[in-house]
């Protein structure tokens, strides 16, 4: 190994290709990129084999890396050609031919550098050359070498040449990309004959390499400013030859100049026989351009024409436009046309669908307009055959009541016949009903189960009109012109149609059915009011005339108890003993008569929610004497004790006093009524009890008592116990209803205990502080209804 | 003798009230609704009057507020009749300025009380007899 000031240069040049070769690998799909690539490839082993062979000082070791830089030196001129041939797109050159050719001299080269030792057909006189502090390999060239070379300049000038004329060629906007590529190319052959020549200043180095390295910057270069590979000039007469166009060019007198392969086949001629003839002898094959050319030196125009290859109506696109040179001459004319058939057709296809869209597009709008049903149908039914080019269409409806299909629209002929219903089955739209798929007769006049005997219609179609699994109706069009039939497409667009159609009739059975439930309901709703309206009226008239006769009862009452009562003090004062108790009889048959009164009156106003309290503080000492006054009598009459156990001062209550009163009264008298040589007691106290007092009074008798049967319905109204102690009618039966109904009212309640012959037990439990409640809202009537049930529970 | 002012529509509830007055001794004039009753009151000036509530013409009530409201008849006490059950009619008597009330069924005996307390009142020495 030796140490040669060369060696570091030459490794940059390899680097500086190793980086071409990426640079171009990543834009290989470009023209010439792949060349390119090869070229850097070839320059890189070429550098990096350069760079070890001045890196020895062993000839042996020298002449194995001059031959290994063979690889690269025989195939960069070819590469460079490549590339050249692709950049300017010429790849029609590059045959597999061509390439073989191409390749035959490299090898040969190869083949003879590996085995120079045996022929010296490359070097001869390989020897070393001291350099003073390093050695440098030289050698005589033999015969071959000149041929490897002037091979290797060809290719390189070739490709060169090919540049120069697409620089010169090409528009201004690629000039510099070529001007680039030209000195990359010049520089590395300079190199070369400078070095093969001795005329190199650096005696013995090869400077093709370090040429090759400013060429691979420029070209690197190249990549970042100018976008080399990115955009490549593409020929012009290429594009013209490329064109989907028809392209001819005429000059002033009317002589074919040019024209392209579409033309030629078109105008089936060649180029070759048709140039330079007059355009009218070669457009005698296309007369419709040909009538356009005359007349005009510009124009721009689409014409159909029926074209004899296919058979097939053929649109086409015509400009014509006068070419002037660059003094403003007029030098000929420029025919280009263009076949615009598919256009077209895209063109139409799109017009239909926008038909087809609108004509959706305002049944829907009709159906959300709500208009009534038939004109929906009708507006289905015309729009769909206005899009398929026919009036005749028709709309059938099944009717659920009576299992038939009934015509519901009819438009163009379908309006002369006659007006149809049909079994499940029949016809075509019977059949269509039947099963629920669409059905095409190819000629209806005489398809044998038609259900119009004469018709003038022939291709027919029609379409179930499905509501979720239910086919609710049938639509269809038809065709009098015998030649036209439906197409699967236009069978898919009717079904569109007919979900549209479907959706307007199921809204139509909702819309109906609401109608009626909103009817229905409102019947419904009149008949509740009427209702109530009659129970108000009824209760009313009941308050009336309870009212009423209370007060008609109460007036002759009033006479008969006051004449008892005058007469009772004539009696006596006459000394009638007889007539004393007679009316005393009278008095008490009248006074039971007023009781019940009373409690009919009370009972109607807890009923009608009109009893009110009227809460007030007051003693409950005082009142508790003033019931045992008042109740002693009846006590003493069944020879009865009363025993009231009550604490020296009882306290004071917040309460309604005339209903307390009453509820302890008419306890107490059942009580005397139902005991005989007994004892009654009243006990009073107060508790506590959910942080609120509670009064109770609990009356305690040994009569009679009760059985379960009895407890069951005692607080109901009307309800008596019979047996009283004198097997006297026992009051009015309506005295514990009233009781317990004045207990809750206040909040309390009350409850009993009994057992036949052991007495009974009540207990009055009413808080200290009755607190006003709102409005009695639901008692239970007594007239008609009466509340079921034991008494509620009530005792804390 | 006092004189007693019976207003009751019903006629034979009047005639009663009548016979229980004569028969204890007093002197009575009778009206079948209010508006007799004011012009009775003002013309024959009772010592008390006997009121029903309910009347045709002019009710209870109204005629009694009248009597309260004229001096000439302020001082006649007023003893309202009312029904048995009505509580809210006795209320709306003493309200109206009726100076008692007794209840229909009536209780001879306890109005008898009533009525000798109000004469004693309005004219100490002048007793029925």
């Amino acid at each position: 190994m030796q140490d040669s000031p060369y060696v570091l240069p030459t490794i940059g040049a390899a680097v500086m290709s190793v980086s071409v070769i990426i640079l171009a690998w990543l834009r290989r799909p470009a023209p010439g990129a792949k060349a390119l690539a090869l070229l850097g490839v070839a320059v890189a082993w070429w550098s990096t084999a350069y760079a070890l062979e001045l890196a020895h000082a062993d000839l042996e070791a020298i002449k194995f890396w001059v031959r290994m830089e063979y690889f690269g030196i025989v195939i960069a001129p070819v590469a460079w050609l490549a590339f050249a041939v692709e950049y300017t797109g010429r790849n029609q050159w590059m045959t597999r031919h061509m390439k073989t050719v191409l390749a035959g001299v490299p090898l040969i080269t190869l083949l003879l550098v590996w085995t120079n030792d045996a022929h010296g057909l490359i070097w001869s006189n390989m020897d070393l050359k001291d350099m003073g502090t390093f050695v440098m390999y030289r050698s005589t060239y033999g015969s071959w070498f000149w041929v490897h070379t002037a091979y290797s300049y060809f290719g390189i000038l070739l490709g060169s040449f090919i540049l120069l004329r697409a620089l010169l060629n090409s528009p201004d906007l690629y000039r510099q990309q070529a001007n680039l590529l030209l000195f990359s190319v010049l520089t590395p052959l300079a190199g070369n004959i400078m070095y093969v020549f001795r005329l190199s200043p650096w005696d013995y180095l090869d400077l093709t390499p370090f040429a090759f390295v400013l060429s691979t910057m420029g070209i690197s270069l190249g990549f970042f400013q100018f976008r080399l590979l990115d955009v490549v000039p593409i020929a012009r007469d290429l594009t013209i030859e490329n064109m989907s166009e028809g392209v001819l060019v005429v000059d002033e007198q009317d002589r074919v100049m040019d024209f392209n392969p579409v033309a030629a086949h078109w105008l089936m001629r060649s180029p070759r026989e048709a140039i330079g003839l007059s355009v009218f002898e070669v457009l005698n094959v296309r007369p419709e351009i040909m009538e356009r050319y005359r007349d005009v030196t510009e124009i721009a125009e689409e014409f159909s024409v029926i074209e004899e290859d296919d058979g097939l109506l053929h649109y086409y696109d015509l400009r014509i436009s006068p070419l002037y040179d660059r003094n403003g001459r007029f030098r000929g004319r420029l025919v280009v046309w263009h076949d615009i058939t598919e256009r077209k057709k895209a063109e139409a296809a799109l017009r239909h669908q926008n038909e087809e869209l609108n004509a959706l597009h305002e049944t829907t709008l009709a159906l959300l307009n709500r208009l009534d049903l038939n004109s929906v149908l009708e507006t289905i039914v015309t729009r769909a055959g206005a899009l398929m080019g026919t009036s005749h269409g028709y709309l059938a409806v099944v009717d659920p009541t009576t299992q038939e299909i009934v015509i519901r629209v009819r438009t163009g002929a379908f309006a002369g016949y006659p007006e149809w219903r049909m079994q499940r089955g029949e016809g075509l739209c019977g059949q269509v009903w039947a099963t629920g798929e669409p059905l095409t007769i190819a000629d209806y006049a005489t398809w044998p189960e038609r259900y119009v005997r004469e018709s003038d219609l022939h291709a027919m179609t029609s379409i179930p009109l499905r509501s979720g699994t239910e086919i609710v109706g049938v639509f269809g069009l038809a065709y009098a012109e015998p030649e036209r039939a439906f197409s699967p497409e236009e069978v898919a667009l009717l079904r569109r149609f007919g979900q549209l159609a479907a959706l307007a009739l199921e809204n139509a059975r909702l819309y109906s059915e609401a109608q009626q439930e909103l009817a229905e309901r409102k019947r419904t709703e009149a008949a509740l009011y009427r209702a109530k309206e009659e129970a108000e009226t009824a209760n009313r008239a009941k308050s009336t005339f309870l009212a009423n006769m209370s007060h008609e009862l109460r007036t002759p009452l009033t006479i008969i108890l006051g004449y008892s009562q005058l007469m009772q003090v004539q009696a006596r004062d006459m000394g009638n003993a007889e007539f004393v108790s007679e009316l005393q009889s009278i008095a008490a048959a009248g006074d039971h008569l007023l009781a019940l009164i009373s409690n009919i009156l009370d009972l109607s106003k807890i009923e009608a929610g009109k009893m009110e309290l009227t809460l007030m503080p007051f003693d409950l000492g005082a009142l508790i004497d003033e019931l045992v006054a008042a109740i002693q009598p009846l006590i003493e009459k069944e020879s009865n004790e009363l025993n009231v156990v009550c604490p020296d001062d009882p306290g004071s209550m917040h309460a309604d006093q005339t209903k307390v009163r009453q509820i302890l009264f008419n306890l107490l008298s059942n009580a005397a009524k139902f005991t005989d040589n007994g004892t009654i007691t009243l006990t009073v106290n107060r508790t506590c009890h959910e942080a609120a007092e509670w009064i109770h009074f609990e009356i305690r008798d040994t009569g009679i008592g009760m059985s379960e049967e009895q407890l069951s319905y005692l607080f109901q109204e009307f309800s008596q116990v019979t047996g009283s102690v004198n097997h006297k009618p026992a009051g009015t039966g309506l005295g514990l209803a009233i009781s317990r109904h004045f207990c809750r009212m206040m909040g309390g309640d009350i409850t009993v205990t009994s057992k036949v012959k052991h007495g009974s037990t009540f207990t009055v439990a009413l808080p200290a502080t009755v607190i006003e409640r709102p409005a009695n809202t639901a008692t239970p009537s007594i007239f008609g209804r009466t509340e079921a049930g034991k008494p509620q529970e009530r005792n804390p | 003798m006092a004189t007693i002012l019976v207003v009751e529509d019903e006629r034979m509830i009047r005639d009663m009230l009548l016979r229980f007055l004569e028969m204890n001794g007093y002197q009575t004039i009778t009206a079948a609704n209010g508006e007799q009753a004011l012009n009775q009151a003002r013309s024959a000036q009772p010592n008390l009057i006997l009121m029903d509530m309910r009347l045709p013409v002019i009710d209870g009530w109204e005629a009694t507020q009248q009597l309260k409201a004229d001096p000439a008849t302020r001082a006649i006490p007023v003893i309202a009749l009312t029904a048995y059950a009505m509580t809210d009619d006795r209320e709306h008597a003493l309200a109206v300025g009726c100076d008692d009330y007794e209840t229909k069924p009536i209780q001879f005996p306890k109005l008898l009380v009533k009525i000798k307390t109000f004469l004693e009142q309005a004219n100490p020495t002048d007793t029925a007899s």
